[in-house]
């Protein structure tokens, strides 16, 4: 039987992985796509699962799956899909939540002020400021040093600022 | 959450350079996107994940338990064949009074019912045994046993192969050179043997040879016949 910690990992990091997913590729259906198979790759590697490192570790499959739609983004939602289906679970979504989501003026205008963010400072915008992850923690996802993720953080919070006052 | 998040937010805008003032207002746009941003998705949608990936386990637990079935079988009978084909191939270096030598002579029996003209080389291995037997000075019963089986395995055959049976009595030479004195005997009369086959084979051949000749000659001369009345003509 599968462990019950993996239920309370899913029901504990899935809105935030979800969050990760649907502020880089602004779908909300793809960003389903994207958290179930972030999850099912942790459960066929839940041996390896250390659980002081469960919030990095979960955002590393996500990131390292986020780079891999990147570089193939010619397929695009169809092989998130395919990989779901291929992987048994059939792809669901909670059609509630995306209808706010889509209607929804404030989230509207975050997400076309984040789109403007070059990608380096997008990136740790969205894991710092939305996710509310900690330097360090950041630091570790993405590689980088605690005193990077902070100088970047400075100059994402000031184009931020910029954006909105320039009415976008 | 979110306060200590600002606060914490604030000082390092600070240790960044950032006037106090500054460092506040940076914080603001944290909290505007802080605000907008919070997304939920419901309990019963996750519990329904979670249900679609325990129905997915037992699927593939269904298919982990299946699959032995098929494959373990399959594997041991790989195995065991991989075994005796190694036992086999093994087998054919050994001499007679070793574990392996049943396995040589039966599978030599199987390869002879076959293919007949391997008989030719089951000769020169019996020749072959008996000059491994004497250069290890083996049993001397047991060479006996093996020179009256290479004697049968001549007697069996009507028509010899030159080139083996040349080496078998090679073999079977440089064993008398190698033997004791009783052995040399036995030897030797395998030898005689194994001469008089050859030259009853090379007789066997000459016959035939002379019908060929004949044969061409008898052609030729129906056909210089031929040739003649045609050039008459």
């Amino acid at each position: 039987m599968r462990d019950a910690d993996f239920d309370e990992l899913y029901l504990q990091f899935s809105d935030k992985i979800y969050k990760y997913f649907y502020w880089q590729v602004k779908d909300p259906y793809l960003a389903e796509d994207f958290t179930g198979e972030v999850f099912v790759r942790a459960w066929k590697n839940w041996r390896r699962f250390k659980p002081d490192y469960s919030s990095a570790w979960l955002y590393k499959i996500a990131r390292n799956l986020l780079i891999d739609y990147w570089r193939k983004n010619k397929d695009r939602k169809e092989r998130s899909l395919e990989a779901l289906v291929e992987a048994g679970t059939e792809p669901s979504y909670d059609e509630d939540l995306i209808g706010k989501i889509q209607s929804d003026n404030e989230i509207k205008q975050l997400r076309e002020a984040i789109s403007l963010l070059p990608e380096n400072l997008r990136e740790i915008v969205i894991l710092r400021f939305i996710e509310e992850l900690s330097a360090k923690e950041v630091g570790e996802i993405l590689n980088l040093t605690e005193v990077n993720v902070r100088v970047l953080q400075y100059r994402g919070l000031q184009k931020l600022r910029e954006i909105f006052k320039n009415g976008k | 959450m979110e306060n200590d998040f600002k606060k914490q937010l604030i000082k390092e805008l600070q240790s960044q350079g950032s006037l106090e003032e500054e460092a506040r207002d940076l914080a603001e746009i944290f909290s505007k996107i802080s605000k907008a941003s919070k997304i939920e998705r419901s309990h019963i949608f996750k519990k329904s994940f979670l249900d679609n990936l325990s129905e997915k386990e037992k699927a593939d637990r269904k298919t982990f338990f299946f699959l032995p079935r098929v494959y373990v079988p399959a594997l041991a009978l790989a195995l065991l064949l991989f075994i005796l084909i190694t036992e086999v191939v093994n087998a054919q270096k050994s001499l007679p009074g070793q574990p392996l030598y049943p396995i040589k002579r039966l599978s030599e029996n199987i390869v002879k019912t076959i293919n007949p003209s391997f008989k030719d080389e089951i000769l020169r291995r019996r020749s072959e045994e008996i000059k491994n037997l004497t250069e290890q000075k083996k049993d001397s019963d047991l060479l006996k046993k093996t020179i009256d089986e290479y004697k049968n395995e001549l007697k069996e055959k009507e028509d010899v192969n030159p080139i083996r049976i040349e080496e078998s009595r090679k073999n079977l030479e440089e064993a008398k050179d190698k033997s004791s004195e009783e052995g040399k005997k036995e030897i030797e009369k395998a030898i005689i043997q194994t001469e008089i086959k050859k030259e009853d084979q090379e007789k066997k051949e000459k016959p035939d040879n002379k019908i060929k000749l004949k044969e061409n000659k008898d052609s030729d001369g129906e056909a210089g016949e031929i040739r003649k009345t045609e050039h008459k003509n």
